[in-house]
């Protein structure tokens, strides 16, 4: 057929910020895979370089460096040092699971500034230079704990709440100068950062049984719902929450009743 | 890279699109169609259909025309049928057929709100049911609701009760019939468009005052092109979306953030 592939993404270039490992990781891969040259970012220039690596060996196209997604200095001369730039997507967070009760305040702080100072970074930066260049396409990462938590999780909770906001200000603020903000929120994924709960069998299993799906995501899974966001094929989408949870908030999933 | 961007493709699938004789579904048809799959195309109005499976064909698609009225029990049944004889199976629905009749709640008549549901929600439940079942026993298939904005905030000044009760009812239908087939290979979800040129909404776009009410209204500043709602429909109907299931997908230009 004819008609532009809407998916593609050749000739542009995608900046993964946290795009060492992960669901980073995923999101370079896949826009790879729709043809962009993918700058991979990471605090940890030697797993952004691997990712990259492991991107050209398949045939695409990707550079790494280090970049600490709470330096909004180096984060906006290594953004705008990048041609043809359409979207950046940003996953870094971390999560200290601790009962409220229990939690203390570097904890606290060390969450939030992460996951939500971050997540400002991004927007004031990657917002600033595709306001002025008049279009682009900003990925958030949030999560299924936007909208559903449970005992341990109040403040990575709220951190992912706050970032579904922060995202949906910046699609009012930035929608008329053609720059497109939306939020992911994937439900439990494979990733290293997960893997210890995987290793516990009795856990692993009931997060895969609270989704609708009965299974564990995978970062490719996620990584192509960022290109999607990305790409021309969303044009029209902003302010969204775009959940990859294998139905994880479709359901009420505190009982499996016998069939 | 490995032609792993094919998972965003439809190649060798069969989608059966309804309320394809105009507007958004004509969208639709020629997206899936772009896309590598064989269309189904299906509204009340057969002429119409002849002529855009003729299109989709010339332009190197495959497409087949099936007349359906999605309010009837008989015609879906008969829409599933000719489906399968004619392409072998369904993967993909895109049940799209919907009908608007805005007015005051306070002045809708019974008989307007019986049309809009029957169209609107009982259509889109007998043709998730038809399809759905069919797919559950292949072991696979994706569905893709066409709700609206309107499913998830009130009309204001367009005002609609029923329109919005039905998109209401498509967005909470799909996370269910999601959750009862997620685990046999069948995924739901649906997309939530905003304000689109399209049959339903003609006359609000030759009025300036609605276009200006749609513009200060969107955070992007416009209304929609059809082929915007294109992608997120493919998306959905493809692999690229395993994961996804039970979401209704807003394109609304911002329309739900402020």
């Amino acid at each position: 057929m004819a008609s532009r592939n809407p998916f593609r993404l050749d000739g542009l270039t995608v900046a993964v910020i946290g795009a060492g490992s992960g669901i980073g990781e995923g999101a370079a891969e896949a826009c790879a895979r729709q043809g962009a040259r993918v700058a991979c970012f990471d605090v940890n220039l030697s797993a952004a370089r691997a990712t990259a690596d492991r991107i050209a060996a398949a045939g695409g196209e990707a550079d790494a460096a280090e970049l600490d997604i709470l330096d909004p200095e180096a984060m906006g001369s290594a953004l705008a040092s990048l041609d043809h730039l359409r979207g950046v997507v940003a996953t870094p967070g971390v999560n200290v699971r601790k009962r409220l009760l229990d939690y203390q305040p570097d904890e606290f702080d060390r969450v939030v500034t992460l996951n939500l100072r971050g997540a400002m970074c991004v927007l004031q930066v990657a917002g600033r230079l595709f306001t002025e260049a008049g279009g682009g396409s900003i990925v958030l990462l949030s999560s299924i704990r936007s909208q559903v938590t449970e005992p341990g999780q109040g403040v990575y909770a709220a951190t992912k709440a706050g970032i579904v906001q922060l995202a949906r200000t910046a699609a009012a603020e930035f929608g008329r100068k053609g720059v497109r903000v939306n939020a992911l929120a994937p439900g439990v994924v494979d990733t290293p950062l997960t893997k210890p709960i995987q290793q516990n069998e009795a856990w692993n299993s009931a997060y895969a049984g609270k989704t609708a799906l009965g299974r564990w995501g995978r970062s490719d899974e996620i990584g192509n719902a960022a290109a999607f966001l990305v790409s021309d094929a969303s044009s029209y989408m902003t302010g969204a929450v775009l959940f990859v949870d294998g139905g994880w908030t479709a359901i009420d999933g505190r009982f499996d009743p016998p069939a | 890279m490995p032609a792993y961007n094919d998972l965003f493709r439809l190649d060798g699938r069969t989608a059966v699109v309804t309320g394809a004789s105009s507007g958004l579904g004509i969208v639709f048809a020629h997206a899936l169609a772009a896309a590598g799959a064989s269309v189904v195309v299906s509204a009340r109005r057969l002429d119409r259909l002849e002529q855009l499976a003729a299109e989709i064909e010339r332009e190197g698609g495959q497409a087949f025309a099936v007349a359906c009225d999605v309010a009837s029990e008989e015609d879906v049944d008969t829409l599933a049928a000719k489906a399968v004889d004619r392409f072998g199976k369904v993967d993909v629905l895109v049940a799209n057929a919907g009908v608007s009749d805005p007015r005051p709640a306070e002045q809708e008549p019974l008989d307007v709100w019986q049309r809009i549901l029957a169209v609107n929600l009982t259509g889109v439940f007998l043709c998730n049911r038809r399809f759905g079942a069919l797919m559950l026993e292949q072991g696979s298939g994706s569905i893709v609701n066409v709700a609206s904005v309107l499913g998830v905030v009130g009309a204001g000044q367009i005002p609609q009760a029923s329109y919005t009760a039905s998109k209401g009812g498509v967005v909470n239908m799909t996370r269910e019939l999601a959750a009862q087939w997620a685990r046999r290979g069948v995924r739901v979800n649906a997309i939530g468009p905003a304000w689109f040129e399209s049959e339903m909404t003609e006359e609000m776009f030759a009025s300036d005052q609605a276009l200006r009410w749609i513009r200060r209204k969107t955070p992007m500043g416009r209304p929609g092109r059809g082929d915007e709602l294109a992608g997120p429909v493919v998306f959905l109907a493809s692999d690229a979306s395993s994961y996804v299931t039970g979401q209704t997908l807003l394109v609304d230009g911002g329309w739900t953030v402020i």
